[in-house]
């Protein structure tokens, strides 16, 4: 190999040597931004099974303090939901994506986490409605 | 090439049985690679979808091959045991990109195809609502990385290597350090966000970390033969005994290596880099009298570094002299195809 091909080579070493520290250390951060920062996004207003309820300026964000299941999707459905599949009235709210989910204003009812990956329900929890 | 073979014994980019041995090897281990990733996966998860369960494992099948292929560059600059995975490395590479691919593929039939947008519409844009709360977009960077494998993967066959040129080619080829990047990039931001248990994120630490030494270790190796003696007309090669009958010992003189070759009692030395696509002569050998290059067997006599006739390249020679037991070959070019009386050794 020439010498040129050699530097070349050497510098997208030296690229990828300065880049993957960073990814590293960027990723690890948000990944433990779910696992317990609670001031971000607001004060926790409502107790929840597996997680909580912040409001930030009105809006309304859904936070899981547990284990987050693969590709989660969040339902509410006005009846309990018995064993692993969804109710059939249950209505598909959002997506559970970079460590939260903005959920409108619901009814009481149930508010259900959906792993699309395994294909059950992961979480559930009464809902009460916000105050 | 367009010309006929130089060598018959010397069959470095071909299909040959050893090749076809190795890739049997390759997919054997592939296949049976994904078959306990999909029988863990079901036993330990037994909801998980027999898509999301495909899309994993070939998805981590790329990933490990990925670390494979590019350990074996280094491992081959740190000992020559390696170099038979070297030679095979574009098999490998094909394999891996082929992977890639049905991860990349069952992944947007899976998440992008049943929207009410275009699937590389959705991919490119599914995640920008989630930017302003500091999300990485995961799947663009995967695309990036398929893309980059598929250009590397289409461009592997030597019609390429001899169209765009030995330099374009390896500047595309070295384009797979960003591949790599970006799939830790696309691992991280992705997968490893919900799988929180510390062996996944160890892992890839670990492979980053592996792939790093052995890339540096090389390096440090390397940048001793490049060290430019431009102080010394004549540098010392070491014993003459140390030689390998019919190969070479790489020293640097002015700017490029020098590889100085043993064979039949006599000592020669030429210029490193190949007329053809700048392979790396002195880790050819000599086979009926002439320098083989390893990359696709253009051969030179060791002696003028001209090829043999009919054939017209011609590579810069250097003077070389013994002192004692010690071989020294001159720093300085002589033009190519000069000829220079090799040095005598015994046999
Ligand atoms: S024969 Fe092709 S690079 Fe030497």
């Amino acid at each position: 190999m020439i010498r040129s091909a050699r530097k070349r080579h050497g510098a997208f070493v030296v690229l990828w040597v300065c880049l993957l520290p960073l990814i590293f250390f960027v990723g690890f951060e948000s990944r433990t931004s779910f696992l317990g920062t609670e001031e971000r996004v607001g004060v926790p207003i409502v107790p929840f099974d597996f997680g909580h309820i912040y409001s930030n300026n009105g809006r309304i964000y859904l936070f899981i303090s547990h284990r987050v299941p693969s590709d989660p999707l969040v339902y509410w459905s006005p009846h309990e939901p018995r064993g692993h599949a969804l109710p059939q009235d249950a209505i598909f709210l959002c997506a559970y994506v970079a460590d939260k989910a903005e959920i409108p204003p619901m009814e009481p009812g149930f508010l259900i986490v959906y792993s699309l990956t395994d294909s059950e329900i992961i979480y559930q929890s009464r809902w009460e409605g916000v105050p | 090439m367009g010309r006929c073979p130089l060598s018959l014994g010397y069959q470095a980019v071909g299909w040959n049985p050893q090749k076809k041995r190795y890739d049997m090897v390759v997919l054997s281990g592939l296949i049976t690679y994904l078959a306990v990733f999909l029988g863990l996966a079901f036993t330990w998860f037994p909801h998980i979808t027999i898509e999301t369960a495909i899309i994993r494992a070939f998805g981590t099948a790329a990933l490990i091959l990925l670390h494979v292929i590019l350990s074996i560059g280094p491992l081959c600059r740190i000992s020559d045991r390696f170099l038979p995975l070297l030679y095979n490395r574009r098999h490998l590479g094909v394999i891996m990109f082929t992977v890639a691919a049905v991860h990349g593929t069952m992944s947007l039939v899976q998440f992008h195809a049943l929207g009410d947008m275009g699937i590389l519409a959705s991919l490119f844009t599914s995640e920008l609502p989630y930017l302003h709360q500091g999300w990485v977009p995961f799947q663009p960077l995967g695309a990036l990385a398929l893309l980059i494998l598929f250009a590397m993967a289409a461009t592997s066959h030597d019609f390429w290597l001899a169209n765009l040129t030995a330099p374009m080619w390896k500047t595309l080829h070295s384009l797979v350090y960003v591949a790599y990047v970006c799939l830790v990039g696309h691992v991280v931001f992705g997968i490893l966000q919900v799988e929180t248990h510390p062996l996944w994120f160890g892992s890839l630490v670990l492979g980053a970390v592996w792939l790093t030494s052995i890339h540096l270790i090389a390096a440090r190796k390397e940048h001793r033969l490049d060290v430019i003696q431009t102080h010394n007309a004549w540098i010392s090669c070491g014993k003459w005994s140390d030689i390998p009958e019919d190969r070479a010992v790489l020293v640097c003189g002015h700017g490029e290596r020098i590889a100085v070759f043993r064979y039949d009692g006599k000592i020669s030395a030429v210029s490193n880099v190949c007329q053809h696509q700048n392979g790396p002569l002195g880790e050819g050998k000599i086979i009926d009298g002439c320098i083989t290059c390893p990359w696709h067997g253009y051969q030179y006599l060791p002696d003028s570094g001209q090829s043999p006739p009919p054939f017209t390249e011609k590579i810069p020679t250097f003077r070389t002299k013994l002192e004692g037991d010690i071989v020294f070959v001159q720093a300085e070019p002589l033009p190519p195809g000069t000829q220079v009386p090799p040095t005598e050794v015994p046999k």
